[in-house]
């Protein structure tokens, strides 16, 4: 542990002088050189050191500390808990990046982040919970590609064809991915850069005042997205052109080129990247607020509170309502068409995040995630799978949004192609709640995967939307409906349409958190 | 003689793709008016008359629920507006920093022919 040479004390990283602190006699020492006096020899030459790593009992999560006093808050439910707490050996990451935003920063970073989501819980922005931000070393693989080759390729200067030869070999250092199942990839890729020139060797000394997050994932898990980073750089035409000036090289040739190439992991090592990071749990769900220990760049999930999305409606509708007072009252077909515009907009959007929470539930964008949660066949899922169902996922969403669209602007072409015949704002009418019938239809099939208690309200409303917009459609086809009739669908349409609303902010809630953790976590290579 | 081909009908398609929204644009902007003014006149006699009929056949209270969802629902599409438009995820321009630095780079013997 690092105690104070001078007084014996606990000392802290200081971040303003990235040096080690004495709270009590105010010594610094260096973080790079300093030894623990009680530190063994036989320690200082192994790779690991004495750690106590706390768990949380409700969901799993386990977090590495020198502290001996941890406050009883678990980082990764957000839960209010005792942490258990036992001494481990801790292996040794190669490099870290220490520290250079203090907590008071990242709370200020935070609270501007937070400051533009007006609908946010008012308790995401609240001191206490702030309070907790918690300074985490997160794991990062860090990967060393060497690659050599016969550079064959084929490409023009002016007007004239040219073959390009060479033989090539390079080495690009230093790319990195995390390396923690927990740490969501989205977190990190929008948190980046961190700069890693200021990275350096890892002393226990950088873990005083703060956790670490041991690696979950092996190195292999990246590598080929490492690999793939590599190539792209090796191919760029400005770095090439050095070799061949003034070529432009054809199109379609990256292929053949990494082909050519001997691609290896000349090394892999861990380093660890600061940030400062909280969770926020309500009910059943976590959301997370994740800052840049270095730079101050915050990323995080902004759920949406429920009163004040309903408040803030009931307020802007008063001079909406004003406002449809003073305009002369809707005909039959300009009700429906008003009602059905409204209807369309939320059933598409609908639709649009119940796509999102089912690519969210697999988490397919994440590949540590799916390395992790299924470890022996990871490898099979990550190039087979994941790759393929992604594709298809989005592929499939496609399709819908094409023919909506293709039949959104069917009737505007009808609209004035029917004014030879008349009844055109009828037409258009009719054709917006076909579109709104073969929208929600297509939906139905995609809520086979959710449970029942979330499908039942989805279905309910799909149902009273669907029923009205075809009972308007009878209306319309019928064509001798009085006001009346039009008033009690459009009220029915309507009425389904809020309740998708709210669905589909319940949809965005999803998205915004995720489930409660149950972690069983292993570190880095063991399996 | 078959990647000419392939070239020549990936050009055509692409001028294609490249000139169909405008003309489409065209035509629409040409016809449209053609159309609308002939019929300005029926379509002017129409609207009047269902507007008549249903400003006979509505009362304030018979208004009052329809526009009361109405508004309800145009103020949470607003909502939603700005709720997707503060939660974006824009991508991340500089995650390409993380992306490595090269520590060498090498052609030997590169020759153009």
């Amino acid at each position: 542990m690092t105690t104070c040479p001078e007084c014996g004390g606990q000392l802290q990283f200081d971040i303003a002088t990235q040096s080690l602190r004495c709270p009590f006699c105010d010594a610094r020492n260096n973080p790079a050189t300093y030894t623990a006096y009680n530190v063994n020899a036989e320690e200082i030459r192994t790779d690991e050191m004495d750690a106590i790593l706390y768990t949380c009992p409700q969901c799993g999560g386990s977090i590495y500390s020198t502290e001996h006093s941890v406050n009883g808050f678990c980082s990764y439910c957000g839960s209010y808990v005792m942490l258990e707490s036992r001494f481990v050996k801790m292996k040794y990451p190669k490099y870290v990046i220490p520290f250079g935003v203090d907590k008071e920063r990242c709370i200020e970073e935070y609270r501007k982040y937070v400051k533009k989501a007006i609908f946010a819980p008012s308790e995401l922005k609240d001191q206490t919970r702030l309070d907790n931000f918690r300074g985490i070393y997160i794991s990062y693989w860090g990967y060393d590609i060497t690659m050599e080759g016969f550079i064959y390729l084929d490409g023009k200067r002016g007007r004239q064809h040219y073959k390009c030869m060479g033989w090539m070999n390079a080495v690009f250092n230093n790319i990195f991915f995390d390396a923690s199942s927990m740490f969501e990839d989205r977190y990190s890729e929008q948190i980046a850069p961190f700069n890693y020139s200021s990275k350096v060797e890892f002393t226990p000394a950088y873990l005083s005042g703060f956790y670490a997050d041991m690696p979950d994932l092996p190195d292999d898990v990246y590598l080929e997205e490492a690999i793939d980073v590599a190539h792209a750089k090796a191919y760029s035409p400005s770095r090439l052109n050095r070799a061949f000036p003034g070529i432009r090289f054809d199109e379609g040739q990256e292929e053949k080129f990494h082909a050519e190439m001997d691609t290896h992991c000349s090394a892999s090592y861990t380093t660890f990247f600061p940030v400062w990071f909280l969770s926020w749990q309500k009910d059943d769900r976590v959301s997370y607020a994740v800052v840049n220990g270095q730079t101050g760049r915050v990323t995080g999930d902004l759920p949406v509170d429920r009163k004040k999305f309903i408040l803030s409606g009931c307020l802007i509708s008063i001079p909406l309502i004003l406002l449809l007072f003073t305009l002369p009252p809707f005909t039959k077909a300009g009700l429906l068409i008003a009602c059905e515009t409204f209807s369309l907009f939320s059933v598409v959007l609908l639709m649009s995040m119940i796509k999102k929470v089912i690519i969210r539930s697999e988490m397919l964008y994440d590949k540590g995630f799916l390395a992790k949660s299924d470890k022996l066949n990871y490898t099979y899922r990550l190039k087979v799978n994941a790759d393929k169902r992604l594709e298809e996922a989005k592929k499939k969403g496609l399709i819908p949004f094409a023919i909506v669209a293709i039949l959104c602007a069917v009737p505007l072409l009808f609209k004035y192609c029917s004014e030879l015949v008349g009844g055109n704002a009828i037409l258009v009418a009719f054709q917006i709640s076909i579109v709104i019938e073969i929208v929600l239809l297509q939906m139905v099939p995609k809520l086979k995967n959710y449970p029942i208690p979330r499908k039942l309200p989805i279905i309910g409303s799909i149902l009273l939307i669907l029923l009205s917009s075809l009972y308007a459609t009878f209306l319309l086809l019928l064509g001798t409906a009085r006001i009346s009739q039009i008033q009690i669908v459009a009220c029915l349409q309507l009425a389904g349409t809020i309740s998708s609303q709210l669905i589909i902010l319940d949809q965005y809630n999803l998205l915004a958190t995720r489930p409660l953790a149950h972690m069983n976590r292993m570190g880095g290579n063991e399996s | 003689m078959k990647m000419n081909k392939e070239e020549a009908i990936s050009d055509l398609l692409s001028a294609v793709i490249a000139i169909l929204p405008m003309g489409t644009m065209f035509v629409i902007q040409l016809i449209i008016p053609v159309m609308v003014r002939t019929n300005e006149k029926i379509q002017a006699e129409r609207d009047a008359i269902a507007l008549m009929e249903s400003a006979q056949e509505t009362t304030f209270l018979s208004r009052l629920i329809p526009n009361v969802l109405l508004a309800l629902c145009a103020a949470f599409v607003l909502n939603f507006i700005l709720i997707l438009f503060y939660s974006r995820e824009k991508k991340n321009p500089d995650i390409e920093m993380m992306s490595g630095t090269c520590s060498h780079f090498e052609v030997k013997k590169p020759e153009i022919m």
